[in-house]
């Protein structure tokens, strides 16, 4: 149970850390530690590669009503004289702090619920690629394709968290597993083959998407293979997206939320939440990296309101700061910004059953990348369709060409299913649904 | 195994310290063991670097944001050639004990020892800010009040030691320093938002000297951004075009480093994909242009007299009137053929093995006039201002590059401003219809990412016209 012994070298390391602070200051410790691990499962048998171990220990140095932080690899204890030291330089020209307390109470916290430690047992790993071959022979009929899994790659990541400030001596800690599921599935129809690649991520082995997994290959194989034709005047103003593709156009939601971008105001069909406790969410945490209780926040509620995240650094040292509990880094800086952890929409349940669908799909979004440093209000992607008859794919459809703001897709939206998978980035993981827009409400083009 | 001899100045070098011979001593330290146990290649690459970054945030002209915080990379990568493949392992210079386990886990390789930790700070770490600095904060705020814009301002400084020893009797230590500024701003008017982005970095900025010149360069940097933001407000839809593209100074080398620079490293050319197939000899355009990787420009954000394999970083001429005549190199990618070594080996940090990269992009200036590229014909043109983020599919050669601001000119002297124009097609397609380079140079910088590395590079090209490209605005 290597995690236990983790999460206490974690807690001691944050707790020596954050009793290093000299008179009137303070140090806040926040120490990361994650243990990568890369299985290839084939048919001959299992190739694990050695354990990679990546450690962080992030510090807030605080005195004088200013603070600075700073990040030092590893943990151990020594490494942060030198961290220390120079942080101290810094000081004069740290930041303005404001006084900060928790909005919200410690979070009831499953401390194995996000936890897996038989992931990588051989009896583990056997038995996923014999589940993934039965799936896969199980999906591939109802799209009249065959599938085999050509290739099959799980990454297990252990990772434990511990904070340590004047506050809290004794540190708080948590254990988390991440797995990504990675398959490339070789498509078949008619003597024609393509293979690709599908992922899904989540916490244990047992709980991961992987027959949503298969059947997205087999849309997309299905409809890479299948002949092409625009859609024709019958194809209808309801443009169904399949999970991978709605947590996609959804991130650009999430984007324009957190930038602050302004949104007009509602009534909006969907609720966007951020929940850091989601059960799958990769970016899960019972507290943020400034110690303070996470939980589930509305975004942006049906009638318009927006729920501003805040961190320590909100407000610019006036006042008081009410924390919601997401102050993460986000990527480049040190410093702890307001971030989502895993956001997903929240509408009436819907009955939709997309195994019966008819109508337009859309399997991949394109360009979302190209879309996330804008200079304007609108975001344009290019959204990959195939015709479904009594959910098979009849014909591939090309490319809709989307051009929204981020009112606008939230007001197209018609129905959305329970998410069952996220969708991971860098700072947060979005969820994804079987998600119908209305088309007539936005504007698009159809190209080959 | 020879201790470090072959020095090359650096940008920003100064003189040799105890430090600097400390990280030369613990390169070597793993080098030898590397060899010692039996690999028939190491290099050990050893850095302590110090990245300080300066966040501010201004919204609706009140300071709402400041951030100040400091990255430390102290660590050791080591890179070992064994039974014919590569293997790559890295620790923080505070936990060598951590190397020595991963290299244990090698079949057939015994343990290493593990040299002293390094708990201490660098030199470069001891130099004390300049007591000017928050003139920065105070200069950002008052100039994005005063342009009655959103600012979300960052001030960086990097200062680094690093030292690389290898098997092959190479070694070398430098140091580097140096700053940027990067602004993003926003506007608002006429029911529309406009942001831009500005950026500047300077070789010679560092803690100990920021005084009033940062401050002035940051007010700058801010009123330009203020501008080319309002000019953007008032903005339309085009729908879909295919009309003559120019490309502003500093444009033209973001598309090209993207479009033909990544396809030229080394390890993206030996795919042999459909697009990179081939390229080496192959004419892309009539147009005189000759696109180079150069690690001497003055300024240069990529910058650099050696890599980060330790090799000489030699200038390397990447399209040659309008021919492919180069690629970029390291020593991974030369390694046991005769193959020249450009030194173009860069990485993120010393957790990872270096890649070919390039340093500083440049066009040469051409023979045209930019006037006459501006003309627009009949149909009018697009004008490229700023180039914000874009892709390439290396197998395919399909590219989408999103043009934060630009402007349709039409013949009757019309401007009409544009937001976020996606450039898209094929790069071959679109490279035959360069038609026009001129000789007005301009210097820019941004963060490129491959393989799950970023690195710093510099861009700079002159005013570039393209006969006919696709747009979608």
């Amino acid at each position: 149970m290597h995690q236990t012994s983790d999460r206490y070298e974690a807690c001691r390391t944050a707790e020596d850390t954050a009793g290093r602070a000299r008179t009137r200051e303070r140090v806040d410790a926040l120490v990361l530690t994650s243990t990568r691990r890369k299985h290839r499962i084939l048919d001959a048998g299992v190739r694990s590669g050695a354990p990679l171990r990546n450690d962080t220990t992030l510090v807030r140095l605080a005195a004088g009503g200013r603070d600075v932080h700073t990040s030092v690899h590893g943990t151990a204890p020594d490494s942060l004289v030198g961290a220390l030291e120079a942080a101290r330089r810094l000081l004069p020209f740290g930041r303005l702090y404001a006084e900060a307390r928790p909005l919200l109470p410690d979070t009831t916290w499953d401390q194995v619920a996000f936890l897996d430690n038989t992931a990588e047992t051989p009896d583990s790993l056997a038995r996923l690629l014999t589940e993934l071959q039965g799936l896969a022979e199980f999906v591939g009929p109802r799209q009249d394709v065959s599938l085999r899994i050509a290739d099959c790659v799980l990454t297990v990541d252990h990772r434990a968290t511990a904070f340590a400030s004047p506050e809290r001596p004794q540190a708080a800690d948590y254990g988390v597993t991440r797995l990504e599921l990675r398959t490339l599935v070789e498509v078949e129809r008619a003597g024609r083959r393509i293979r690709l690649w599908t992922a899904r991520h989540g916490h244990r082995l047992r709980e991961l998407p992987m027959k949503e997994s298969l059947e997205e290959a087999g849309w997309r194989g299905a409809a890479m293979l299948a002949s092409h034709a625009k859609p024709g005047p019958g194809a209808g103003n309801t443009l169904m997206l399949a999970p991978r593709a709605a947590a996609s156009l959804l991130g650009l939601v999430v984007k324009d939320l957190v930038d602050g971008f302004p949104v007009s105001t509602g009534p909006f069909p969907a609720t966007v939440l951020d929940d850091p406790t989601a059960v799958g969410g990769y970016h899960v945490h019972p507290f943020d990296e400034e110690g303070a209780p996470s939980g589930p926040t509305v975004l942006l509620g049906r009638t318009g309101t927006r729920t501003q995240l805040t961190c320590r650094g909100s407000g610019d040292g006036q006042g008081t700061v009410a924390l919601t509990g997401h102050a993460a880094r986000g990527g480049e800086s040190e410093v702890p910004e307001a971030l989502p952890s895993n956001v997903r929409l929240e509408t009436a349940p819907s009955d939709y059953a997309h195994d019966e669908y008819e109508g337009l799909l859309a399997y991949d979004l394109r360009g979302d990348g190209v879309q996330r440093m804008r200079s304007g209000s609108c975001f344009t992607v290019r959204l990959d369709v195939a015709r479904l008859r009594e959910g098979k794919v009849a014909h591939g459809a090309g490319t809709v060409v989307l051009t929204a703001t981020t009112a606008e897709v939230l007001s197209a939206i018609t129905a959305t299913t329970p998410t069952r998978s996220y969708f991971p980035g860098r700072t947060h993981s979005v969820g994804g649904a079987w998600l119908s827009l209305d088309l007539s409400a936005l504007r698009f083009e159809y190209v080959a | 195994m020879t201790a470090p001899t072959d020095r090359a100045p650096d940008v920003g070098a100064e003189p040799e310290s105890s430090f600097d011979r400390l990280l030369e001593a613990v390169a070597a330290h793993w080098c030898e063991e590397g060899v010692r146990l039996g690999a028939q290649y190491a290099q050990a690459f050893v850095e302590a670097t110090s990245h300080v970054r300066l966040d501010s945030t201004v919204r609706h002209g009140a300071r709402a944001g400041h951030g100040t915080s400091l990255d430390r990379r102290f660590g050791v990568g080591l890179l070992l050639r064994r039974r014919d493949s590569w293997w790559y392992g890295s620790a923080p210079l505070a936990e060598p004990g951590l190397l020595a386990e991963r290299v244990a886990t090698l079949q057939g390789f015994g343990r290493p020892r593990a040299p002293e930790p390094i708990t201490r700070c660098s030199e470069l770490e001891e130099e004390r800010p300049h007591r000017d600095l928050y003139l920065l904060t105070e200069a950002i705020t008052r100039s994005a009040a005063a342009a009655d814009l959103s600012v979300d301002f960052v001030q960086d400084f990097f200062r680094g030691q690093r030292a690389v020893v290898d098997s092959t009797g190479a070694g070398r230590s430098w140091r580097s320093t140096g700053g940027r500024q990067r602004c993003a701003a926003t506007a608002w008017g006429q029911g529309q938002q406009a942001r831009v982005f500005t950026r500047r970095n300077a070789p010679h900025w560092r803690l100990g000297d920021a005084g009033p010149d940062l401050a002035l360069s940051a007010e700058k940097l801010i009123l330009s951004a203020a501008d080319r933001a309002r000019a953007l407000l008032g903005s339309r839809r085009l729908g879909v075009r295919t009309t003559p593209v120019v490309l502003a100074p500093r444009v033209g080398a973001a598309l090209l480093h993207e479009l033909i620079g990544h396809a030229l490293e080394a390890d993206n050319l030996a795919k042999g994909s459909r697009y990179t197939g081939g390229l080496m000899g192959a004419a892309l355009t009539s147009a005189p242009l000759r696109l180079v990787d150069d690690p001497g420009v003055p300024e240069g954000m990529g910058s650099c007299a050696t890599d980060d394999d330790g090799q000489a970083a030699t200038r390397v001429v990447l399209v040659d009137r309008g021919v492919v005549a180069g690629r970029l190199t390291c020593t991974r990618a030369v390694y046991g053929s005769s193959d020249l070594n450009t030194g173009s080996g860069r990485r993120e940090d010393y957790r990872h093995a270096s890649l070919p990269r390039a340093s500083n992009t440049v066009v040469l200036p051409g023979p045209d006039s930019t006037a006459v590229l501006l003309e627009p014909p009949r149909g009018g043109l697009l004008h490229v201002g700023a180039l914000s983020s874009g892709e390439i599919n290396l197998d395919r050669g399909e590219f989408s590059f999103a043009a934060s601001e630009s402007h349709f000119l039409t013949p009757a002297g019309d401007s009409i401003p544009l937001q976020d124009v996606v450039l898209f097609g094929d790069a071959r397609d679109a490279l035959r219809q360069l038609a026009g380079i001129a000789d007005d140079v301009e210097g820019d910088n941004a963060t490129c990412g491959k393989q799950g590395q970023s690195v710093r590079i510099g861009l700079h090209s002159p005013t570039m016209r393209f006969d006919q490209l696709t747009w979608r605005c």
